[in-house]
């Protein structure tokens, strides 16, 4: 394809259709001259930080994940020790000990009350941030970012004090908010009040993108401000929700910082009360990184598969309220 | 505006390049020394007033400077950092290890023996604190203290409820009820589930073995008879409300230590160390009496807690790091420090008739005589005979077993079952062999 | 709006033009409320002393000179090493992030810009990273720089956080939807080499994507605690996060000082909030979602 016969050859510096940026159409160019080699240089340290830090690594830790240590000879075992082969040991491990089943449960327990939560907030925050003359816009948006700021493992610290009975603001001397049913809430709302600020600025911004004359379209034919943000923006938000709702997801089934760090002060979670808690105790508590690079892969496993069926789902939903 | 940032961008991103290559020189690991020089050794601790004993050696000996550093975990974080860190050869020379992980330490390589160096210590320890430190006829650390536990009460709510210091658990019980029955809102003490080393200080008291080892095979016992009469004990007096479900160290506890809602504590030696940051308001109220015993007139206890240093594999100068241990747990000089800014008890005889003993910790001036009761119950300590080298996995599975238990309000006694079951499971897939 | 008078019951809100919206005004507020009371509490609770922390009601402030003492405390805390993590965690963070800006931008715009065999895999691999947990890789990581002596340093925490998924991502939308094929067309034609387009044009139309990442990467790397908890074993080399995770977990002799903790948490929110309030205009998060469309 030559680049004389994709489009008509116009006046250098004016866009060719006015004014809208449009995503670039991908241009081949199958040049007169060598072709630049500027592509692969600037590919390169990000391609080879890459393979190092990630690729190599990821298929290093799955290798691992069939391996074993054992112990030489010697009571203490230290005349020897040897790394082998161990087949789906590990697997067969993390499958058979209920405790990981369980704290998949707990893990998704915090997923099902947190995930729903962040984009339900996130969304009527956001719309409530383009709705006609609300105040304080500019603060509010400031406020509920700030909390982005924050490293999870100070967050939650902070959430902790909060939690406590002895420093609680919030009526933690009566109720327990550490509790064996109330600790699911309790986690799932750090982690909610970490992201929720990120996640309403994106969907703020898709919305800020939408055509606006949709919206005049259907205040002219009588549809009220709350009619408006439910039939005509929320629909065309799709998209955007669903990528939302697939980092979300993500998120949560890596759901480690909150609890961790909640671990001392609540006695409800235990040093294995979901799967990456199990993977850090196994690879940084018990010497044992070959049960922890299997309990990974298998918590990866899930991952994709739950954004894949989550991705099906949010789609197959706003196709049908499109309709 | 835009041109500006790129440029600022692009001026950071080259500054950073070109610095780069000077920080990785900036890193360095473990000890060095010119040719005859001074060598300087790392020290990783996390006690506090360690400080103050690393800077006398220092003064006292130019050409072996010791660096003391703060780990960014303790226990066994730490531990199992310095086995990760073994493979990349940089960790300190000397590290601080409680007595319970030495032997996972010792298997996986991250220390070695110090016999050669140290020669024969067994006349300064007594038999207890030599089995913390000596295995398969090696030493790999000169024990620096005994924890004895001891309870610690306070003797103004006592005296005001007209009760006398519990020298049996039976007695304890029966306190406890008195003080639960008078306010509802006190407890003689807590059940800590997060401590393992608590609980098992206890349990060695009732004459437990967790392990024992013939040769080179193990026997694991953690549901015997003994381990699980002191659970079942426990959990006798969680479910009558009359102790306190709070983990030791958690904020809640601490203002329960600090505003009189716990009026007890089974602690051990090391806790006038720590009570000051706990319960700063009761400096001076509290009094140390010996641990209830199960029988009337036996003086027997656990541990709980206690160290040693060990030399790291990774370590280039063992002689010279050897010998800064030796010094600060058997020397007079070492160990006076040792007690007056780290009020360590210590677990070398002839130290124990220092005169630093002589002044109790500063938070329990109200007894004088404390370091005299502890000497004396020193001397009727009583250890697991060896602990297991997987006791790490022992003791997060006692967390999370007895933190279920007190959760669930189940007894104790199955929560032992689970943590027998997860440390044989370990060891053997380790390939220790296992016997029973 | 418009000239057709319509019955204002069907248009609620409609009766004053000038009155606040109230329902999403309060549903903002609350939301703000919510998000900031955390970081409220622990500025009033960063004025308190150990004991007070625990004694007096959570938002009232103390002014007994806690702030002060908490300060002081925790600058001095074994020969002050806090400030030397505070250095730290800005070396780690502006470093990291200004390198990291200009590998995933370089990236993203060649990814972006042109077409070769293999570059949509590439990128949907690149991507697809995001689903590793970092747990997984911090472990291996460390033992392949191990191998060459590069771990306990500066770069063991820089190299690893260099490439960002999310940033390679956000740059390739935003070099395809700004920087205008019919510019880089022009320029060529004018006889430009392709490095010196991108140095002049493309990077330059690529700034606020640019700014974005630096912002990102800044907080992520000052964010990271697991990264520098593996690699590192000298205090004189933590971040803040793992100083301040120490300075917690460490007990016996000296039991966790909970107000030196809470000073600690308040400097290290400090520097990024401020960050935030001063670059909010250069945020261009609207990135994120329209490259959904892309």
């Amino acid at each position: 394809m030559s680049t004389v016969g994709d489009r008509p050859i116009a006046s250098p510096v004016r866009p060719v259709s006015g004014g809208v940026a449009r995503p670039a159409r991908p241009a081949r160019r199958v040049r007169r001259r060598r072709r630049s080699m500027l592509p692969l240089f600037l590919l390169t340290p990000a391609v080879v930080l890459f393979g190092l830090f990630t690729i190599a690594p990821g298929i290093y830790s799955v290798w691992l994940s069939f391996r074993k240590t054992q112990v030489g000879g010697g009571l203490l075992g230290d005349l020897n020790p040897t790394e082998i082969f161990a087949g789906f040991q590990n697997y067969r491990d993390a499958f058979a000990d209920p405790e990981f089943r369980h704290s998949i449960e707990r893990m998704l327990t915090v997923a099902v009350i947190g995930v729903p939560a962040t984009i339900v907030l996130a969304t009527t925050l956001a719309l409530c941030l383009d709705a006609k003359r609300a105040r304080l816009v500019g603060i509010a948006r400031l406020g509920i970012f700030l909390p982005y700021a924050v490293p999870g493992v100070v967050a939650s610290l902070l959430w902790g004090f909060i939690y406590l009975p002895a420093t609680s603001p919030i009526g933690g001397a009566s109720f327990d908010y550490l509790g064996s049913r109330a600790v699911f809430f309790s986690v799932a709302n750090v982690a909610v009040w970490g992201v929720l600020g990120f996640n309403m600025v994106v969907i703020y911004t898709s919305l800020r993108g939408l055509p606006r004359d949709l919206f005049e379209a259907a205040e002219l034919d009588g549809a009220g401000e709350l009619q408006i943000a439910l039939r005509v923006k929320l629909p065309m938000l799709a998209p955007t929700l669903t990528l939302v709702t697939v980092f979300s997801l993500i998120g949560a089934l890596q759901l480690f910082n909150e609890p961790t760090t909640l671990k001392p002060i609540a006695n409800a979670i235990t040093s294995t009360w979901v799967p990456l808690m199990r993977v850090y105790a196994d690879a940084f508590v018990n010497n044992n990184i070959y049960q922890g690079a299997a309990t990974s892969f298998l918590l990866i496993v899930m991952t994709v598969a739950a954004t894949v069926i989550a991705n099906a789902v949010v789609r197959g939903i706003s196709r049908r309220s499109t309709r | 505006m835009r041109t500006n940032h790129l440029r600022s961008v692009a001026v950071l991103g080259i500054a950073a390049a070109i610095a780069a290559p000077a920080l990785v020189a900036c890193g360095s690991s473990g000890s060095t020394s010119d040719a005859g020089g001074p060598v300087t050794l790392t020290y990783v601790n996390w006690d506090g007033g360690m400080q103050a004993v690393v800077d006398q050696w220092n003064k006292e000996n130019p050409n072996i400077q010791v660096k003391l550093s703060k780990p960014s975990g303790t226990g066994y974080t730490l531990y199992n950092k310095l086995i990760t860190n073994n493979q990349a050869g940089t960790n300190p020379d000397i590290t601080e290890v409680e007595y319970q992980a030495l032997p996972a330490l010792i298997s996986n390589k991250v220390v070695v023996p110090i016999d050669q160096y140290v020669g024969d210590i067994s006349s300064q320890f007594d038999k207890s604190s030599l089995a913390q430190v000596q295995f398969e006829g090696h030493t790999y650390g000169v024990p620096q203290n005994i924890c004895p536990m001891v309870f610690f009460y306070r003797k103004d709510v006592f005296d005001q409820l007209g009760l006398k210091a519990p020298t049996t658990w039976a007695e304890y019980a029966a306190d406890a009820a008195a003080i639960h029955s008078h306010d509802p809102k006190q407890y003689i003490g807590n059940f800590s589930a997060v401590d393992s080393g608590w609980f098992a200080g206890l349990a060695q008291q009732a004459g437990a073995n967790w392990w024992t080892a013939t040769g080179t095979t193990w026997h694991v016992a953690i549901n015997d008879p003994a381990t699980t009469k002191v659970a079942d004990y426990w959990s006798n007096l969680i479910q009558q409300g009359l102790v306190s479900p709070e983990p030791n160290w958690s904020p809640q506890w601490n203002t329960d230590m600090n505003n009189g809602t716990l009026v007890g504590w089974t602690s051990a030696q090391w806790a006038p160390n720590q009570l000051p940051s706990i319960a700063k308001d009761t400096a001076g109220k509290w009094v140390a009496a010996p641990l209830p015993a199960w029988n009337a007139g036996d003086q027997t206890v656990g541990i709980w807690g206690g160290e040693t240093e060990a030399v790291t594999t990774n370590s280039k100068h063992p002689a010279e790091a050897a010998k800064f241990v030796k010094w600060m747990n058997s020397s007079p000089e070492g160990v006076k420090i040792l007690i007056q800014q780290v009020d360590v008890f210590p677990a070398s005889l002839a130290n124990q008739t220092q005169d630093a003993l002589k002044t109790p910790p500063p938070f329990m001036s109200n007894q004088p005589d404390y370091n005299t009761l502890m000497t004396q119950e020193a001397k009727n300590v009583r250890t697991f005979q060896i602990w297991g080298p997987d006791a790490n996995v022992t003791f997060d599975s006692y967390s999370n077993a007895f933190a279920s238990a007190l959760q669930n309000k189940t007894a104790l006694s199955g929560a032992l079952t689970q943590i027998q079951d997860a440390t044989v499971s370990d060891m053997k897939q380790h390939g220790f062999s296992v016997s029973g | 709006m418009t000239a057709v008078a319509l019955p204002s019951a069907t248009r609620p809100g409609r009766q004053a033009r000038s009155r606040i919206n109230l329902v999403p005004t309060i549903i903002l507020v609350i939301g703000g409320l919510y998000c900031v009371l955390p970081v409220v509490w622990i500025v009033i609770a960063s004025t308190k002393t150990n004991s007070e922390l625990f004694s007096t009601a959570p938002f009232v402030p103390s002014f007994h000179g806690g702030f002060v003492s908490n300060m002081r405390a925790l600058f001095s805390y074994n020969n002050g090493i806090f400030a030397r993590w505070a250095l730290n965690s800005v070396i780690y963070a502006v470093g990291g992030a200004a390198l990291s800006t200009v590998v995933c931008g370089c990236a993203g715009y060649a990814l972006g810009k042109y077409r070769f065999p293999g570059s949509v895999w590439l990128f949907r691999l690149i991507v697809a990273a995001v689903l590793l947990p970092q747990i997984m890789l911090v472990i291996p990581q460390f033992l392949l720089l191990a191998k060459f002596g590069l771990v306990n340093n500066y770069a063991s925490v820089i190299l690893p956080q260099l490439v960002s998924p999310f940033a390679i991502y956000l740059c390739k939308i935003y070099s395809e939807a700004s920087v205008n094929d019919e510019v880089l067309e022009a320029a060529r034609v004018d006889g430009a080499s392709e490095s010196r387009i991108f140095v002049s044009i493309g990077a330059r139309l690529m700034s606020p994507a640019l700014v974005t990442v630096f912002l990102l990467q800044f907080i992520g790397i000052w964010n990271n605690f697991l990264l520098p908890f593996v690699m590192l074993n000298r205090d004189q080399l933590y971040p803040l996060t793992e100083g301040l995770y120490g300075l917690l977990i460490i007990t016996g002799g000296q039991a966790a000082q909970y107000s030196i903790v809470v000073a600690g948490v308040l400097v290290s929110i400090v520097p990024l909030a401020i960050l935030f309030l001063s670059l909010q205009r250069y945020w261009r998060v609207d990135l994120l979602s329209g490259g959904v469309k892309a």
